[in-house]
């Protein structure tokens, strides 16, 4: 089995299965979010939507399901693209320097929701 | 070694024979199987060998194109290329909605000065190429999760679906210009 150092899970199998259980979580607080916003919003009903725990949980996993679903979907990108075949010998410098600047963006992403939900 | 994608053409080059050094000078001291760095080298590959290379029963004799470049593509590889601009793009993209969602949620004032930068011309355009990026990319990702279970895998199914999504993802990017503006 082949196994890759900076996919997300480490088997494509994993992967695809991440991919697919995050996209759908996505798309339910996307879809929650877009209806929300369908209506008038003020301060007060859209601060109140936030304050409630059940809203907070679906937000953390919302911003989790994205950090691994970002992962996933930059990996396949990168590993495509930003290769020796297509840029050279730089190409694997290149590629391992944008796949870690995607994670610590990503990681901070997860992060700035915590602070959001949770301040 | 002379691969062109997963094809290893050092399996086909000798027909199944190895070669030997038998016809060499040294012929008749001993006549061992040549080792590989006495083979000689494989012809290149070009247009008018490498379907013989690739297929050598194949009768057909006709050049292959190898510009891929040139080739059209089907409407299923711009559907691919689109949900991985459109995924790269929200990559990006979150950055500003989350920066969006802190600014709406930090205070009553940072919420009406949110909303205040959002009312211009220029924050209403990102708005929408983001709303439509995301739409692209949710209805695209819905169809491989149809495709997962079995529906559309062919490729006229995939050919349908991928006009199916984009004709939805372009009737949501109308929708969402007319809710913006």
């Amino acid at each position: 089995m082949v196994t890759s150092v900076t996919s997300f899970s480490r088997t494509g199998l994993s992967d695809w299965l991440i991919q697919r259980v995050t996209s759908i979580i996505l798309l339910a607080y996307f879809l929650l979010i877009a209806y929300q916003l369908m209506g008038s919003v003020d301060y007060t009903g859209w601060a109140r939507l936030f304050e409630q725990t059940w809203m907070k949980v679906f937000t953390l996993m919302a911003a989790l399901s994205l950090a691994a679903h970002s992962w996933i979907g930059l990996w396949s990108v990168f590993t495509d693209y930003l290769t020796e075949r297509m840029l050279g010998p730089k190409g694997n410098v290149i590629r391992l320097v944008c796949q870690l600047g995607a994670s610590l963006a990503l990681v901070g992403y997860v992060i700035w929701v915590v602070v959001i939900i949770w301040s | 070694m002379l691969t062109a994608g997963h094809v290893n053409f050092d399996v086909l080059k000798f027909d199944g024979q190895r070669p030997t050094n038998c016809n060499r000078l040294s012929a008749h001291l001993y006549c061992a199987p040549m080792r590989f760095w006495q083979r000689p080298d494989p012809p290149a590959v070009n247009e008018t060998n490498l379907r013989a290379i690739v297929r050598p029963n194949s009768k057909d004799t006709r050049p292959v194109n190898l510009d891929l470049g040139t080739i059209q593509l089907p409407v299923t590889a711009y559907a691919s290329i689109a949900h991985r601009v459109t995924g790269v793009l929200m990559f990006f993209a979150s950055f500003l909605l989350l920066w969006a969602l802190d600014r709406s949620l930090a205070s009553e004032a940072s919420f009406d000065a949110l909303s205040a930068v959002l009312s211009s011309p220029v924050s209403k355009f990102v708005m929408w190429g983001i709303a439509s990026a995301l739409t692209y990319h949710a209805l695209a990702g819905v169809k491989h999760l149809v495709m997962d279970t079995g529906v559309g895998e062919t490729m006229r199914g995939g050919v349908i679906g991928a006009r199916i999504v984009f004709v939805a993802a372009f009737t949501g990017a109308v929708l969402w210009g007319v809710a913006i503006w």
